[in-house]
């Protein structure tokens, strides 16, 4: 019912958006539909973040309210060899994790998009969705068998196949241990990424797509002049979500590296949870929560201030 | 509180003179809710739960006002720190609740009641001519008690029982590489495991490095300083701390005793002990499986040695049951060999046991608890549940921990323990406990460094003694000794 | 095209996504497999099946899983059909009317993606605390909901933009009011969408460990996220009864997925962007 979308009906041009102006309606009507929302958000999120924010500027010591210290535990945090660290070592975890999903389910995308057998789409389409439902852990689980060290699968494959003399212990070792991480769940094809590129691809018309095979464009050409722009949006999307679930991330470390070795892989935020329940240090954690937040927020403004810097096929 | 302490007392003198029949009569009232960690699992251990349960349903008949709740223990372990910092922070914690010692050492005051005055009443539970009756303190282990001190000098917790480390070796590995699980020093030991390692191509000793937290080097790294610090044990120990334990000529460090030391300089990382502790300790690693910084969990160790792709494995008493169910193979128990000269000028000639009170019978009372009107009971029950009667037979079914409760019979677990347990207690207690639990993490973070070269000596020693006093400072601003700067 | 032509010309295509899927499937393989072996076992031999199966493990599980899957339905269908209805209210408020400082009020809701979660996990319980919510349904659900419902909104404000704006105005010349636009026009167009939503959401809920663990307080109302780790512990673990837990909880959810897999993409269909 909504697959017709084309994109000139979806031009960004305030006369031909449907909204009313407020003038039509009263102004109760949007403030109601609003209210449950935001009643919700202020009880679980802005208050406690705002208590966060807070406690970042305090000595807080659990159950006894914080003390009011001022920027002490910005200035410690900036002098923290270990923060500092986890900052260059998440834009190398992000960058590397987001550029894999990113291109895999991109990937992934255009071989179920281009079968030529609809019931095919569907069947590989629900192949790679359900791999879904696996629980991160299970999955950490078993990464951590294919990268441990003699009897490691890895080891044993390379090894096995000559391409390496001796097995290497790839998360004991300071160069390995963090693109390690970034590998976890190779391909990463299921997952949202995968299932939002291709929903977007089969939206594209197949007249397009036809007359540029017609023209004697190759399948592959066609990928990168006609799929990719078009998709530009939905992978500006994903680049967010990806790059801000790269920012937070803390599970992998947690149960693959524990940061090590040399902190090689700690993470901001896997500190922020050493620091305030390893440590007891909530006030210090709190300011890296606040840190990070602010972190992720610029990096999300940045990639949509170039998404629309040439955007002229904007659909929304 | 001190209104209700005295209460307590009265009521304790009671029942210290006229036995357990009055306790019937006592208006011990309220409810509780008891976190007994691994001892209360009823769906995983039906067996031992039941014992406790038990416990708790004489004790309920005993004060018919008195209801006890037992928490089951919350699945999955690693996410246990966040569980009671949650509580914690919202007064919502059990009343008696398990946590580690040195998390514990960590709160202090914040979190915990101490415990120091009970400790010295008569536990009216414990029957006559048995440590405790009189004085509860004397019904514990005076080592457990030592440990688990926290660096404020007070005690937050009881220390019922304990494990003890030991290795269990593959006797065919051993044997395929002429190999004895007996040693004279340790450079035989270490030359033993190279064999092991170049003739069979499997890891020869099962230990491993996780980047931040608990793990068995932990334990190498306590023995290795004990080793080269255990001539200046008496320049160490503080008077307060040894008057009292009168009955402890050798025991292992309170945070303070260190701190003081490193504040004095009597212990400092420049010290060519120092070249002795980074020499041995290089050696170990190097007979340790080529991921030991990747592995991060002891479980994980135990299943490479009981796939056998590993010889000996460096375990627990906990681990007991486990390795004699699914072991396919002979395996036996042995330990660390002795230092000697041969190792290095002024070794002590002994090895020193890694045991300790890191088991499930640590239960301390909240602040919050301490604050309501259910401390009397909470204090009680405690008392009830360490008497030997009641504990012993719980740790026993359990068969993971050795109950240290005096008048306990201790079960079959110690047999194959027994000549680990004969050993001394370390001097140096595990990284997280010997200062506070960062300088734990800072000082493995240190010597992850060293061992995979990107600092040389110097450069270590240097970062340790940063460490050593940063870890010193901290706790002199946490705890304010009268000694710190 | 006739089926031939169709099949060479799709082959090598078929052959990379049969690579790419059993890559993909080893976790869920491996699960399954050792789901039927005891600890001797499992420690002999990590990847490959082994001999005798031990389907009792299933058995073992059920107890815990049984009453830890209901519990999870009921934390999990509250979430659900809260997070659905609030976030097509404010979706749809944002997508169909102007009004003063909507922008900068989206932007502030969309702004808290960015909020690390375990940064929350102490002030949020204080919140609960202070409402007397510890160990309440609304205690475990309201939190998740509010999660849930940013990223909800976002997604079905882009779905109600894609309307064309003919339906609504010509039902309004009809005389429709605000409420019923929504419910006669709007909510039934957004049926894929929702269910995208709900599949988002029930995967969410039903994988959450931190929030349950520290908001529940009886044992006996643990969810299934809670409840695979019942037999791993500090101490020891069952490793075979805790695979058939992970098998045993994802079942629910397979299950879902195969019957809504087809709406959930429709879902998806409207183009989610940004």
């Amino acid at each position: 019912m909504t697959q017709q979308t084309t994109p000139s009906t979806g031009a960004k041009s305030e006369s031909s958006r449907w909204q009313l102006s407020s003038g039509f309606v009263p102004i109760y009507i949007p403030i109601l539909f609003l209210i449950p929302a935001l009643l919700l958000l202020l009880s679980f999120r802005y208050i406690p973040a705002v208590s966060a924010i807070f406690h970042s500027f305090t000595y807080w010591n659990i159950p006894e309210p914080g003390e009011f210290i001022g920027l002490e535990n910005y200035q410690a945090l900036f002098d923290d060899p270990i923060f500092i660290k986890s900052l260059g070592n998440i834009l190398k975890y992000m960058i590397g994790r987001t550029a894999l999903v990113l291109v895999m389910a991109f990937v992934g995308a255009e071989l179920v998009y281009n079968l030529t057998s609809d019931r095919w789409r569907n069947i590989w389409r629900m192949v790679f969705t359900i791999p879904m439902v696996i629980p991160f852990t299970v999955n950490l689980l078993v990464w951590q068998q294919v990268y441990a060290g003699r009897q490691g699968m890895l080891n044993e494959f390379l090894t096995g196949i000559g391409a390496m003399a001796r097995p290497y212990p790839w998360l004991g070792r300071p160069d390995s241990a963090l693109p390690a991480l970034i590998f976890i769940g190779f391909p990463a094809v299921t997952g949202f990424g995968f299932l939002i590129i291709l929903a977007a691809l089969q939206n594209l018309s197949s007249e397009v797509n036809d007359a540029a095979l017609i023209d004697g464009c190759s399948r592959l050409r066609r990928v990168f002049a006609i799929d990719l722009p078009a998709i530009r949006g939905p992978l500006a999307l994903i680049l967010i979500l990806s790059l801000n679930q790269g920012m937070q991330e803390f599970a992998p470390m947690l149960v693959m590296t524990q940061g090590g070795p040399i902190n090689t892989t700690m993470s901001p935020a896997y500190y922020l949870y050493i620091q305030g329940f390893t440590y007891g240090k909530h006030g210090y954690a709190s300011a890296i929560g606040a840190v990070l937040m602010l972190m992720t927020l610029a990096l999300s403004i940045f990639i949509l201030r170039m998404r629309y810097r040439r955007a002229y096929d904007v659909e929304v | 509180m001190s209104k209700k302490l005295s209460l307590l007392l009265i009521f304790a003198l009671l029942f210290a003179a006229f036995g357990t029949v009055l306790a019937q009569d006592s208006d011990i009232s309220g409810e509780i809710v008891v976190h007994l960690q691994v001892y209360y699992r009823p769906e995983q251990h039906p067996a031992h739960s039941a014992i406790a349960e038990q416990v708790a349903q004489e004790y309920m008949e005993m004060h018919p006002n008195a209801t006890i709740e037992l928490l089951p223990d919350i699945p999955g372990g690693t996410d246990y720190v966040t569980w009671l910092s949650a509580r914690m922070a919202a007064d919502e914690a059990p009343d008696i609740v398990w946590d580690q010692w040195f998390n514990r050492s960590l709160k202090m005051d914040t979190w915990w009641t101490a415990l120091d005055d009970y400790f010295e009443m008569p536990n009216p539970y414990i029957a006559e001519g048995i440590p405790g009756h009189e004085r509860w303190a004397d019904s514990f282990a005076p080592n457990a008690m030592n440990t688990t001190r926290a660096p404020d000098g007070h005690w937050y917790q009881t220390a019922l029982d304990w494990v003890e480390t030991a290795m269990f070796y593959n006797v065919a590995m051993f044997e395929e590489a002429g190999v004895e699980p007996d040693w004279a020093n340790w450079g035989e030991f270490i030359a033993d495991m190279h064999t092991i390692q170049d003739t069979l191509g499997v890891e020869a000793f099962g230990s491993f490095m996780p980047g931040t937290g608990w793990s068995t080097w932990y334990w190498a790294d306590s023995l290795w300083l004990s080793v080269v610090w255990a001539d200046l044990h008496s320049e160490i120990y503080m008077d307060k701390y040894s008057e009292m334990q009168p009955d402890l000529d050798w025991r292992a460090l309170n945070a303070e005793e260190v701190a003081k030391a490193v504040h004095d300089g009597v212990i400092n990382a420049q010290d060519p002990r120092m070249d002795e502790y980074l020499r041995i300790s290089k050696e170990f690693v190097e007979i340790l499986p080529i991921d030991y910084i990747g592995i991060t969990s002891l479980g994980d160790v135990m299943r490479m040695w009981l796939g056998e792709q590993l010889a000996v494995y460096w375990g627990g008493s906990w681990d007991n049951k486990e390795i004699t169910d699914s072991a396919s193979f002979e395996w036996g128990l042995t330990y660390l060999p002795p230092f000697t000269e041969e190792d290095f000028e002024g070794a002590p000639g002994t090895i020193y046991r890694v045991g300790g009170p890191s088991s499930a019978g640590q239960y301390g009372i909240p602040v919050a608890t301490a604050e309501s009107d259910n401390l009397a009971l909470a204090v009680d029950y405690l008392m009830w549940m360490s008497a030997p009667q009641n504990f012993g037979p719980l740790a026993n079914e359990f068969g993971g921990f050795i109950p240290m409760v005096a008048g306990t019979e201790i079960g079959p677990v110690l047999a194959n323990f027994q000549t680990v347990a004969a050993l001394q207690d370390r001097l140096f207690l595990d990284p997280s406990g010997r200062l506070t639990v960062e300088h734990g993490d800072n000082w493995t973070q240190i010597m992850q460094g060293f061992f995979l070269g990107a600092t040389n000596e110097e450069e270590t020693k240097a970062l340790l003694q940063e460490a050593w006093e940063s870890g010193a400072a901290a706790l002199c601003e946490q705890v304010g000794y009268d000694w710190c700067p | 095209m006739s089926k031939s032509s169709a099949w060479r010309r799709d082959w090598p295509l078929m052959l990379a996504l049969l690579i790419l899927a059993i890559i993909t499937y080893v976790p869920f393989v491996f699960t399954v497999i050792n789901s039927f072996k005891i600890n001797a076992q499992f420690f002999q031999e990590f990847w490959l099946p082994t001999t005798p199966l031990h389907p009792e493990n299933y058995a073992r599980a059920w107890p815990a899983m049984g009453r830890a899957i209901l519990n999870s339905f009921s934390y999990s269908i509250p979430t659900l059909i809260l997070t659905l209805v609030i976030s097509g209210l404010a979706g749809y408020a944002f997508a169909r009317y102007r009004f003063p400082g909507r922008n900068s009020l989206f932007i502030s809701i969309l702004a808290l993606i960015m909020i690390p979660g375990i940064l929350l996990v102490i002030p949020m319980f204080s919140v609960i605390i202070a409402l007397d919510w510890d160990d309440t349904l609304q205690g475990v659900v309201l939190p998740w909901v509010s999660v849930e419902i940013v990223f909800g909104t976002f997604l079905m404000r882009t779905f109600f933009e894609t309307l064309p704006r003919e339906y609504f105005e010509a039902a309004r010349l009809d005389g429709a009011n605000e409420f019923s636009l929504l419910i006669r026009i709007a909510v039934p167009l957004a049926i894929p969408a929702f269910s995208t939503l709900a599949i988002l959401n029930l995967l969410f809920s039903w994988n959450d460990i931190i929030w349950p663990l520290v908001a529940i307080f009886d044992s006996e109302r643990l969810p299934v996220s809670i409840g695979v780790l019942s037999f791993a512990g500090a101490w020891s673990t069952d490793y075979g009864v805790t695979f058939a837990s992970y098998v045993i909880a994802s079942l629910p959810l397979i299950i879902i997925f195969a019957f809504t897999s087809r709406r959930f993409m429709d879902g998806l269909s409207g183009g989610l962007s940004i």
